[in-house]
């Protein structure tokens, strides 16, 4: 059900992204956010985790889609499921910890057990309290319509109608695959997730991973003069200019850098070298000189699964509220590549990118600097620009495929995020937000 | 009858004092290296804090997690992940930032005060001090951003000089989701 007070009309005249103009109440509202969970977290497929955190039958892993828990099971016969982390009876939490290996998922209130396909299999005393017989079978726990595993990340969705994962990623596949192809030998996952609370909406760090190349020069100052070697001489220092943004039709969106300082001073010489030059013709050999030139890029896959390649980071924002998410990232290494450099890596992506990392905490002061702002009516009332960057669609490209300009400075995708934001809470189909999508990418279209 | 107290009939400047009393005496000078320590941190004399750990030191926080039972591990180890897991040249660096007057986290600067409290001391082999504590560190930001954060640390100290160096620390928070917007403090 759509909320009465927000029509499609209403909405619209909070995204205008033909003209880039963006309502703050976006970020703030609670209506606004009870329809996303309805009709995004409720439809899109959502990253639920690396398919290494649950490797062996009964494993499991906590998560949310949106505000709901879901617990994510691996099968007896290998596949996934996502269960909603509910008893049927009076609704209490199945499996409380973050993670671990059962045979069953037994409720602590009235002994209620579901197995790992989420089937009702006891009932305590059931001829006693059933005395007129009972159909477990209709009383199985809440299910994900669709799980999927795209080359080691699991995705679900609750929408039985939401076409394909490999649809659904699109042309934003292909720039994946640069954090999930690039090595021989493929990734490792490097311990388990962690987690911390942000207080902003989950919209203002997505917005951030599927468009923002511009903002580390003024945000992470401090990181990078902390990261620079006292004798080094900053007068040739810039940050880098090569590169491209792209943006998907389905939301997707990305910047990547091609040259600059940015690996040395954040993930070190020893993993740059590695990434850079020793692992780098086997990765021209598997995805392409283009792919493998990408050194530094973010990418947000809508609504909330994001990448930072180069640093072999993977993440999920939780929108756990209107005003809060919570952020869980996994730190992957190249399976392939000697102890020294997996150590080195993983440990300076954390201390960067972690709940503690130099560039991280000020993102962090950023997003709720944000947040703070949306508290009155007049910082709810006066739009947002997001209207940097071309506005045309300037065809094709030589190296890199779908919708890319020519910098990585650009909000094209933002538009196109929030674009597909749009289309989710106001068309009902999947058809529809496909037709919109097109229309939206034919040449020559604004965005 | 009246008591008179023992006259020293030798200087007794350079004897050992009594086994308890050495314990009392260890247990007070760790405790006052503690307070002096936080004291450092919440008077953000950030640099006097690092000069504190020793040129070898290993500056680590797990991340813990909820497990049930047996299953209950930090992660740890050469290919786990850890919150913080630094030399002293990456708390040099966390250092440089934090008085770069350019981190946005800290500027206007947060509020922090950080109690230390159960201490308990025991000597190691070789000399070392094996010394274990709770601490509640609170931090309040700006004009409404108030956060605690509790835990227990296990540090190895190195007797330098009159006073001690931090040669290990281990920090255990409690949290398994952080419930800040960030780590960015010294615990």
């Amino acid at each position: 059900m759509r909320d009465a007070e927000l029509s499609p009309d209403d909405l619209r005249t909070l995204c205008d992204m033909d003209e880039g103009v963006l309502s703050p109440r976006i970020y703030a509202d609670e209506a606004i956010y009870r329809l996303e969970l309805d009709r995004i977290f409720g439809r899109a497929w959502v990253l639920l985790c690396p398919e290494q955190q649950i490797p062996k039958p009964g494993d499991f892993f906590n998560t949310y889609v949106g505000a709901d828990r879901v617990i994510v099971v691996r099968q007896k016969d290998g596949s996934i499921k996502g269960l909603l982390n509910q008893c049927r009876h009076r609704g209490n939490e199945l499996a409380r910890p973050d993670s671990g290996n059962t045979k069953m998922f037994t409720c602590s209130y009235h002994g209620w057990s579901y197995d790992l396909q989420g089937n009702l299999r006891n009932v305590p005393h059931e001829e006693i309290v059933f005395p007129n017989g009972f159909d477990k079978s209709a009383w199985g726990c809440g299910a994900m319509a669709q799980v999927e595993s795209y080359k080691g990340l699991v995705f679900g969705t609750w929408d039985p109608t939401a076409p394909p994962l490999e649809d659904y990623l699109a042309d934003a596949a292909w720039y994946l695959d640069i954090f999930l192809d690039r090595f021989e030998g493929g990734l490792e996952l490097m311990g388990g997730v962690n987690k911390w609370v942000i207080k902003a909406n989950w919209k203002i760090v997505a917005e951030q991973f599927v468009n923002d190349m511009l903002h580390p020069e003024q945000t992470h100052i401090s990181a990078f003069l902390a990261s620079v070697p006292p004798d080094a001489d900053l007068s040739g220092m810039q940050l880098p200019v090569t590169g491209r943004q792209f943006t998907s039709p389905h939301g997707h969106g990305m910047g990547l850098w091609t040259d600059g300082p940015i690996l040395d001073l954040t993930i070190g010489p020893v993993a740059r070298r590695y990434f850079m030059e020793e692992s780098y013709p086997a990765a021209v050999a598997r995805v392409g000189r283009a792919r493998a030139d990408v050194q530094a890029a973010h990418m947000n896959l809508f609504p909330s699964c994001v990448v930072l390649f180069g640093f072999n980071h993977l993440r999920v924002i939780q929108a756990v509220g209107p005003q809060e998410s919570e952020i869980w990232t996994w730190q992957f290494v190249p399976a392939a590549a000697p102890l020294e450099v997996k150590k080195t890596w993983a440990a300076n992506v954390q201390r960067a990118f972690g709940a503690g990392g130099l560039f991280e905490t000020d993102d962090s002061a950023v997003w709720a600097g944000i947040q703070r702002t949306l508290r009155g009516t007049m910082g709810r009332r006066l739009p947002f620009n997001v209207g940097m960057g071309d506005r045309t669609n300037q065809g094709p490209d030589a190296d890199y495929p779908g919708r890319v300009t020519q910098r990585a400075y650009s909000e094209v995708a933002a538009r196109g995020f929030y674009h597909r934001w749009l289309e989710m809470l106001t068309h009902d189909t999947w058809t529809e937000l496909d037709q919109a999508a097109k229309a939206r990418h034919a040449e020559g279209a604004r965005q | 009858m009246t008591t008179t107290l023992p006259t020293q009939d030798h200087d007794t400047r350079d004897e050992a004092p009594p086994p308890g009393m050495a314990a009392l005496l260890l247990q007070h000078q760790v405790e006052q290296f503690y307070y002096a320590e936080a004291r450092m941190i919440d008077e953000r004399d950030f640099h006097g804090w690092l000069d504190l750990f020793t040129d070898d030191t290993r500056y680590l926080v797990p991340i813990h997690r909820n497990q049930t039972g047996a299953e209950f591990t930090d992660e740890l180890g050469d290919l786990g992940l850890a919150h913080f897991d630094d030399d002293k040249s990456v708390l040099r660096k966390r250092v440089l930032r934090m008085v770069s007057g350019l981190a946005w986290t800290e500027d206007p600067p947060s509020v922090q005060r950080h109690l230390v409290t159960n201490v308990q001391v025991r000597t190691l082999e070789g000399g070392e001090l094996a010394a274990d504590c709770c601490f509640q560190a609170h931090r309040y930001r700006l004009d409404r951003e108030v956060e605690v954060f509790t835990g227990s640390r296990s540090d190895v100290l190195r007797r330098v000089g009159g006073s001690f160096r931090i040669a290990a620390r281990t920090v255990y928070l409690d949290h398994t989701t952080v419930l800040a917007n960030n780590l960015n403090l010294f615990l």
